[in-house]
Parts: structure tokens; C-alpha cells; sequence
């Protein structure tokens, strides 16, 4: 018995259970720590930042202790760092895509526009020049209908109205009755992704609006 | 005489166990796994078109409550660990009992969760943040659950012929790898999901 208790001296941590336990009480005072931090209304960069850190001291401490990594072979910590390495680079890489897409729609879709940033370009857009269908002059819950389409819509059907998720929305594209639209937007299609709008908040005049919008204005 | 007390320690030419190298590089590649979940967690979280949104459904006290659950789980895999390793096998079959109640305990507060949100009307189907925290958390759920499944096996396996002894102490340390990852994967998804406000 005792020959074996030498010979595993090296294979297992020199932990004690007291020490386990104080480890386990750390834990759970620093995740209560964090729940008083979702809760006190901090500015939003510091909590963010404070969650972080404590969730990354969490981490760390099951790793190194509870995982026994501090006192194994370094060997398991390279292949373990390598491996988190690689997964965070990636969370960062696809982060950093969606987020500085050039559309920026997808972000953009409940944040109020860049006020001065995204104007010419809708002044470009309207300047087709077809009356009525100048989408820049058209608004729609206060922005130009074209702005409105870019951040709201664009996620499905496509920056340029091309399609994407949803059906192409362009003046070729669509040769049906301007009613049908009128319904799609208001009441959605049930069965798709695309959602009632009128039940958001879209009034029929705004509705009116992104109809002729798609149905006359070439993108 | 050493070919008796050591049947477990092969040799080998990195100079540490097969088994537990395996279990190292498969949590790497996990990393990956959930770093790609969470990624996509949190680039389809703030595109739903239609509620109900993060804000609207989660309860941070509650999941709070299974947090600790499960980190309390990771003490008792590591006093297991820790009974296996210094041949208290008494210790170690009631750690890995408690670690086993422990899991199924959180498995019940994701099950209670999922059937909340599905009776207030948040599905897979519903909008992107469903879409995501559902294969997100549910991914993880399955996890937790393979891990019970593990200790399970290694709890009868102890019962059984004579026990799961001081040498196969690495088989316990093993599947203590996996429980700890599946614990720190969701320190990182409670933190992410629940509380970073969106």
C-alpha cells in the first residue's frame, strides 16, 4: 500500500480536499459576483468588461485546478491553448465580418441610422429622378424609404433587392398586383420568414410607401 | 514486480497516458465546437425580426440557480477525482453519485427552460436568436448529458469486479476532464448569453 502511495506521489495534484472546497466556495461567490453585476446598472463597456474578466477567472481556475493543468504534463496546456486559441480567433474573425459587412445591415436593423453618414448615398439612389418614385423623398416611419429597406429589409432580400433569403424585390421582379404586396408586408407570409409587419407598427401609408418603392424604383 | 502494480502506466514516448492525451486533443477540438456556436450565438442574437427577444424570455436568476448547480458538480468531479486517485473508493462512488445528480439536476432546469420558451412561444423555428441559443444550449445540454451517461458507466463500473481501484484512478480523471469542459464551456455561455445584456 504504501509502495503504491509513493510510487502515485507525482500523478496526482498535492490539492487537498480543503483546498477543493475553498475553490468550489471561490466559484460560487464570483458567479453571484456577476449576477449582482447584470443587476447594477453599470455602464454598459464596464459590465461588460467585468463579466468578462470574471467568467475568463472562472475559467481559468477550473482549468488550472479543477482539470489539474497547472500540475500536468505542459504538454495537455499547449494542446488545450491551441485549441481555445484557434476557436477565439475564429469567434473574432466571423464577429469582425458580420459586424463591418460593408451592407451593415445586419446590425443595423433595431439602431437608428448613422444620420449623416448613409444620405448621399440615398441622394444618389433618388436621383433617377421618376416623380413619385424618388425613393429618396418617400419616407417611411421618418427615414427614406431607401435607407428604411437597407436596414430592415436588406437582411433578407438583399442589399441591392437582389434576393437573398426572401424573393428578389425589384420593378422586373415583381409583375404582380400592387394589392398582393401590400398584403405580404402588412400581414406577412405565413409559413416563411417573412413577418407581419403591420402587426409592428408599419402603418398602411408606410407600407403604401415601401410598395412603390420596389415596385417602381430600380435599385 | 513492478508489472503488477503498474498495469495501468504504458509507456509511452511523450511520456504521458494515451487516454488522457485523447481526451486533451477531443476537448481541444471542442473548443472549436462551441466557439463556433457561440460565434453564430451571437451574430443571429440581435437579428430577430419578430420577438419574443433575449431580453423579453431570459431568467437570469433562474439559470443562475443552475449555474451553481453545475459548478458544485465540478467540486464534487474533482473530489471524485480526488478519491480516486488516493484510493478512497467510498469517497469516490459518492462524489461521482452526487456529480451524477448534480448534472441530471441542470438537465432539469434546461428541460424546464426549453418548455418555458416554447410555451411563450420562442421555438428553433421562431426568429434567429431561437434558432441559435437553441442549437447553442442544446448542444450543450446534450453534453451534460453524455457526460451523466459517462459517470453512469464508470459508477457501475466501480460496483462491479471489484472495483474501479487506485490504478484505474486515470479513468476517472479522464472522464473528469470532460465534466470540468462541459462546466467551463458554460461559465463562457452563461456569461455570453445570459448575462451580457444585448
Amino acid at each position: 500500500m504504501e509502495h503504491q502511495a509513493s510510487a502515485h506521489h507525482d500523478e496526482h495534484p498535492p490539492t487537498t480536499i480543503r483546498e477543493y472546497v475553498i475553490i468550489g466556495v471561490v466559484l460560487a461567490v464570483i458567479t453571484l459576483i456577476e449576477l449582482w453585476l447584470s443587476y447594477s446598472g453599470l455602464s454598459h463597456g464596464l459590465m461588460i468588461s467585468l463579466l468578462l474578466i470574471f467568467s475568463a477567472m472562472k475559467f481559468i481556475i477550473v482549468v488550472a485546478m479543477f482539470m489539474h493543468l497547472r500540475f500536468d504534463s505542459r504538454l495537455f496546456t499547449r494542446l488545450f491553448i491551441f485549441g481555445f486559441a484557434l476557436a477565439s480567433a475564429l469567434l473574432i474573425a466571423l464577429i469582425a465580418m458580420f459586424n463591418f459587412d460593408e451592407t451593415r445591415s445586419l446590425f443595423q436593423a433595431s439602431a437608428p441610422p448613422p444620420a449623416a453618414t448613409a444620405a448621399p448615398q440615398d441622394g444618389g439612389d433618388g436621383d433617377n429622378g421618376e416623380g413619385p418614385a424618388d425613393g429618396g423623398a418617400l419616407l417611411v416611419k421618418g427615414q427614406p424609404v431607401a435607407e428604411y429597406f437597407s436596414s430592415t429589409c436588406a437582411g433578407c432580400h438583399g442589399q441591392n433587392r437582389e434576393g437573398v433569403v426572401g424573393p428578389a424585390l425589384t420593378p422586373a421582379s415583381l409583375a404582380g398586383d400592387d394589392a398582393l404586396y401590400f398584403d405580404t408586408i402588412k400581414n406577412g407570409r405565413p409559413g416563411t420568414a417573412m413577418p407581419a409587419w403591420g402587426a409592428t407598427g408599419l402603418s398602411d401609408a408606410d407600407i403604401d410607401v415601401l410598395v412603390t418603392f420596389i415596385t417602381t424604383v430600380e435599385p | 514486480m513492478a508489472a503488477g502494480t503498474h498495469e495501468v502506466e504504458h509507456h509511452t514516448s511523450l511520456g504521458v497516458d494515451n487516454r488522457k492525451l485523447l481526451m486533451w486533443i477531443f476537448l481541444a477540438s471542442e473548443c472549436l465546437f462551441f466557439g463556433t456556436l457561440i460565434s453564430t450565438y451571437l451574430i443571429f442574437k440581435g437579428q430577430s425580426l419578430v420577438g419574443p427577444y433575449p431580453d423579453d424570455i431570459l431568467d437570469i436568476p433562474l439559470t443562475s440557480l443552475s449555474t451553481f448547480v453545475l459548478l458544485m458538480s465540478s467540486l464534487t468531479m474533482v473530489l471524485a477525482v480526488y478519491g480516486a486517485q488516493h484510493g478512497r473508493l467510498g469517497m469516490m462512488k459518492a462524489m461521482l453519485f452526487a456529480t451524477i445528480l448534480l448534472g441530471v439536476g441542470f438537465l432539469g432546469f434546461q428541460v424546464y427552460e426549453f418548455r418555458h420558451f416554447a410555451h411563450v412561444g420562442l421555438n428553433l423555428g421562431t426568429n434567429q436568436f431561437g434558432a441559435s441559443f437553441f442549437v447553442l444550449t442544446g448542444f450543450h445540454g446534450l453534453h451534460v448529458g453524455i457526460g451523466v451517461a459517462y459517470l453512469i458507466s464508470l459508477l457501475f463500473g466501480s460496483m462491479r469486479r471489484s472495483g474501479l481501484g487506485k490504478d484505474r484512478a486515470l479513468w476517472v480523471d479522464t472522464a473528469g476532464l470532460y465534466w470540468h469542459f462541459v462546466d467551463i464551456v458554460w461559465i463562457v455561455v452563461f456569461t455570453v448569453v445570459y448575462l451580457i445584456p444585448s
